[in-house]
């Protein structure tokens, strides 16, 4: 029993009256005046003061001692469509609960809620009760408060969602709220990350980790270092917790080898006991750094392109060039001896197994791996080179066109171009682009504005002809290109795959870019512009802080949905977003079921569906083709220079299915896998909300809220156990009280001392008085 | 081949006649003659010849081209051009389509132009480019020519091509005379130096000069016999020169390639095992 300070004046006062009323009746008792009449009314008034007194006495005794009886304590189950996805923590709560009831001695009653009350016979009941769409707190805390005596315990496990409004029932229960779906406390929370700020390509990274969980727990969880704009893994280990929080872990992560600003999401894989991930997540912002940008260059024959590629990267003291030049091929017969020639053994193996890992970006020029007896395998360890994050830059070739290896579909598939006509070795053959998404003019490709090639577009195509369709100037015959409408062009395709890019080169000769400089050598390299403007590109230095990430809000306006897009470094106005191809079904039948076509696109977005950026008010503007095939989101940026661009999209299946949402920013295309609000930000704010309501009808029913059901996974917390215990206690000595009605129960004791004092006072008056005493 | 006198050539009219008769007509692949089918290939390799005087003084062996083709496709993998050589004026144009150019000396050479001299400059500059300067050692000793006159002249005119710059000797240990053989000497037909020379443009040479006629190592007459002997190292010296000029292809072709420190230990080795 806790005494509170009213408690200790309450016996304070009692004991003083009684030693006052004790003494004066013995001093009037020895001076004989009791006998007289007037002091037979006065012993009358002390024999009255002195009941009142034994009656506040033995209410205060009474009160507290029936905690001999049961400790019985209601467990009130939410079972709304809300909880669905609780369930397992449910079951887990439960069974902590029934075990800490066990230990403790108290008793459990179940009860299921959503619109009604239901009295269950024993908890594995509560799955049994149908999982429905109203959650009424408030009727069935009340319902309940008629069923139960009044004090009741009632611990509700409920998310707080209450669908009759936000009016806190007042009962004379004693409820205590076990919070589920969210809290300001967790199961395991990442407490701090000590991340370096600057980080190597490559290298290692020590950094550390602060884990708070449920002490006593051991578990083995995943960690992830994920890139939320990718959408990939970028690191991925496991922690073993000891029990003993907070735990710090010091961790070692491998970079990666992109570099730039690097905004990644440190995560904690959600355990089986814990119901919610929400913090287990923390930012990592981290720079990669690049020593230098390591470039393996590996050519079947030597060449002036060679020659001069390789000069060029050699230019740049911050790149580190290992090549290989295949000399002499198998066929090749020099006349002279082999202590003559200065050549070395070619270190396949070692190159494609062993070292590919080691650089940046790989060069591949007209190699045909058939024509040096080497296996064609050695090509799937460029493509995983490729997939964890390497730049591969394939120079297409005569050996490369004789061979009739390069026509594997992986081979397509990874490139991003097939063949098609004429027999491997029989002729030339021709290159056809398998996904259109792949292909890049070449004179778009450089990131900066400057030095980007379509810049000078109009002088150079007085030099090439490399927009009209006709012959690249001194580019290979039979290395072109075919677009849609099967017009031949100068090839390059380009393409990003997993973490990596691939670009396809499909034709040879561009040292002669170099050599037309002209004489004044003014105006734009373009040799200079499109290889470093290419390699740049494949190692993933012009992607550096080039964020895009896109947000559905499912908030509706007329049957429209908010969609917000971050665009680093994106141009000022308004930008254009559609779905990526990604967006449509595996049997590549748009999911939108609007399908005709709309005007034509003259940027390379897709036609059709053009929506306008969100207007004033309440009418967002609406541009609508109809019949269109496909959705192009114009989205208007919101402040000038922020990057973040808001408008509106079509509430259509074709959008929330869409894998990916494409826009195009100088000449690449960049995507971005759309995130539903409805996801972490909606829920942490809605949970902030619910669990304050709880906390509302905690306040309203004598109780106090349990904390976050996460807690309870493995056992209930000792001290919350301690804090129930004590609530069981308090709501039993209440029951107590229940002949008095209302407050009176509580206020009784105290009522009777001042009754008492009073007729003391009384009597004292008119003994002094009235000259009965002297 | 010993008993050739040095400077004596055949019938150099009839034999060039012959040479490019056969070059026009019996050659396997398509000819200039059908145009129509020809078209340069930028992936294969096209040496350009410039023109000054006429064309006995600027290209006095045409038919070593097709050796010399021959040869690189025999012993490497490069892949050349049908017609190997072009002959070109050293204007910014004709330039640009090539890498690699031989400036091959004569007597009746005057001097270039100041914009023949600046186009030649800009395009060593730009990047790749490279002039192999030689003399036809051969056809100056048959015509008594005044040959130190002659070095005088072309070195003079080198140094007003690249102002501020000036011939150094390239190191035998340099990768021109690695690049694909291992070469020990400068060779030609008539060594009258002994190193090769050049101007360095960054790290790798934009101009190499040889005056001991490198090609004309590779004369011959219509029965395959070499017109001219080499003096004072014989075949032996011979070898040695067509090694040279296979070289200066592939070192025009892959830089500095065979500088990498990947390479060195490699052919240190050999250069050992030679040794021996």
């Amino acid at each position: 029993m806790r005494f509170q300070f009213e408690d200790i004046l309450l016996w304070a006062g009692l004991a003083a009256a009684a030693a006052v009323l004790s003494a004066l009746a013995t001093q009037l008792y020895q001076s004989g005046k009791l006998r007289a009449g007037r002091g037979k009314a006065i012993i009358v008034l002390r024999f009255f003061s002195l009941a009142a007194l034994l009656m506040a006495l033995g209410g205060l005794i009474i009160g507290p001692s029936v905690s001999h009886q049961e400790a019985r304590l209601h467990v009130l189950v939410d079972r709304s469509l809300s909880m669905s996805w609780q369930s397992a923590s449910v079951r887990q709560v439960l069974s902590s609960l029934s075990a800490w009831a066990k230990a403790n001695g108290v008793a459990l009653d179940f009860y299921a809620f959503h619109e009604e009350l239901k009295k269950l016979k024993k908890s594995s009941e509560v799955f049994s009760v149908a999982e429905k769409n109203k959650t009424q707190i408030k009727t069935t805390l009340e319902a309940l408060g008629g069923e139960l005596d009044a004090g009741s315990a009632v611990v509700m496990l409920t998310d707080g969602v209450e669908t009759e409004g936000l009016a806190a029932p007042r009962t004379a229960l004693t409820v205590l709220p076990l919070a589920f779906g969210a809290g300001p406390a967790s199961d395991l929370e990442i407490a701090e990350v000590r991340f370096p700020s600057a980080i190597f390509s490559r290298g290692e990274a020590p950094f550390r980790l602060i884990l708070n969980y449920p002490a006593g727990l051991k578990d083995t969880l995943g960690v992830t270092i994920r890139d939320p704009k990718m959408n990939f893994s970028v690191w991925k280990t496991t922690l073993a917790l000891t029990g003993l929080p907070p735990q710090e872990f010091e961790l070692i992560f491998p970079v990666p080898r992109g570099i730039g600003p690097k905004n990644w999401e440190l995560e904690i894989n959600k355990a089986a006991w814990e119901t919610d991930a929400a913090n287990n997540r923390a930012e990592v912002r981290t720079e990669i750094l690049r020593e230098k940008l390591r470039v393996l260059y590996l050519a079947g024959q030597p060449s002036f392109d060679y020659g001069f590629l390789r000069e060029l990267i050699r230019s740049q003291p911050s790149r580190e060039l290992v090549s290989f030049v295949i000399l002499r091929n198998p066929e090749d017969v020099p006349p002279y001896g082999e202590t003559e020639l200065s050549l070395i053994p070619f270190p396949a193996q070692e190159i494609f197994t062993q070292s590919l890992d080691e650089f940046d970006v790989f060069i591949l020029q007209d190699f045909a791996f058939s024509r040096f007896a080497l296996p064609f395998a050695y090509f799937e360890h460029i493509i995983r080179f490729v997939r964890s994050g390497g730049g591969f830059i394939f120079i297409s070739g005569e050996n490369v066109l004789k061979s009739a290896e390069y026509g594997a579909q992986a081979v397509s598939d990874f490139l991003g171009i097939s063949l098609s006509g004429g027999e491997p070795f029989a002729g030339p053959m021709q290159w056809q682009v398998a996904d259109p998404g792949t292909w890049n003019k070449i004179f778009t490709l450089h990131p900066d504005v400057d030095k980007n090639l379509e810049t000078a577009r109009e002088r150079l195509s007085g030099v090439y002809a490399v927009y009209s369709g006709q012959d690249f100037s001194n580019s290979h015959p039979a290395v072109k290109l075919k677009d849609s409408q099967g017009r031949e062009h100068p090839a390059l395709v380009a393409r990003s795959l997993d973490k990596g890019r691939v670009a396809w080169v499909g034709f040879s000769g561009s040292w002669s870019w170099k050599t037309s400089w002209g004489s004044d050598r003014k105006g734009l390299d373009v040799y200079d512009a499109f290889w470093e403007g290419l390699m740049k590109w494949a190692s993933g230095e012009d992607a550096a802080g080039r964020s895009f990430q896109v947000f559905l809000d499912p908030e509706r306006r007329r049957g429209l949905i908010r969609v917000t897009a971050v665009l680093e470094k994106g141009p000022p106005g308004s930008i254009k977003i559609w779905p990526g191809r990604k967006g449509f079904s595996a049997g590549g039948s748009p999911l939108n079921p609007v399908v005709e076509r709309g005007p034509a696109s003259t940027r390379g977005e897709p036609s059709g569906l053009v929506l306008g950026s969100g207007g004033k008010g309440d009418s967002p503007a609406l541009n609508h083709y109809p019949g269109s095939e496909t959705i192009t989101i114009t989205l208007e940026e919101k402040v000038s220079g922020s990057g973040i661009y808001e408008g509106w999209a079509p509430d259509l299946p074709a959008v929330w299915a869409a894998r990916e949402f494409q826009t195009r920013l100088g000449g690449e295309v960049l995507t971005a896998k759309p995130s539903v609000l409805r996801g972490r930000q909606r829920d942490e704010r809605r949970s902030r909300q619910d669990y304050a309501y709880l906390g509302e009808v905690a306040a309203a029913n004598h109780g106090f809220v349990l904390g976050d059901a996460g807690q309870w996974a493995a056992s209930v917390p000792a001290e919350t156990g301690r804090r129930i215990l004590s609530a069981l206690k308090q709501s039993r000595e209440r029951e107590s009280w229940a002949g008095a009605p209302g407050g009176w129960r509580q206020e009784l004791p105290k009522y009777l001392v001042l009754l008492a004092s009073f007729i003391l006072l009384v009597e004292w008056a008119w003994r002094r008085w009235s000259g009965i005493t002297q | 081949m010993e008993d050739k006198k040095i400077g004596v050539r055949g019938e150099r009219s009839g034999v060039s006649k012959g040479i490019l008769f056969l070059l026009f007509f019996l050659t396997p692949h398509p000819s200039p003659l059908t145009p129509s089918l020809w078209a340069f290939r930028p992936d294969r390799f096209r040496v350009g010849v410039l023109r000054y005087a006429a064309a006995e003084d600027h290209d006095p062996y045409p038919t070593v081209w097709r050796d010399l083709g021959r040869l690189l496709e025999q012993a490497t993998s490069i892949e050349t051009d049908p017609l190997v050589k072009e002959i070109i004026s050293p204007t910014p144009r004709e330039l640009a389509a090539h890498a690699l150019i031989f400036w091959v000396t004569s007597p009746n050479f005057r001097s270039w132009s100041a914009a023949e001299r600046q186009a030649l400059k800009n395009w060593v500059r730009l990047g790749g480019g490279m002039i192999v300067v030689t003399g036809a050692e051969g056809i100056k000793s048959a015509a008594n020519a005044n040959d130190d006159q002659l070095d005088a002249k072309v070195r003079r005119e080198i140094e007003a091509i690249f102002e501020g710059s000036s011939l150094e000797v390239v190191a035998s240990t340099h990768a021109v005379f690695r690049s694909f053989y291992l070469v020990n000497q400068a060779g030609g037909v008539l060594i009258k130096n002994r190193s090769l020379v050049g101007i360095k443009t960054g790290e790798r040479y934009g101009l190499v000069y040889s005056r001991n006629d490198l090609l004309g190592t590779l004369l011959r007459d219509q029965a395959g016999v070499y017109l001219f002997g080499c003096y004072p190292g014989g075949e032996t010296q011979r070898k040695e020169s067509v090694k040279l000029l296979v070289n200066i292809v592939v070192y025009a072709l892959t830089g500095t390639y065979k500088q990498d420190v990947i390479h060195l230990p490699f052919i240190e080795q050999k250069l050992r095992l030679r040794r021996r």
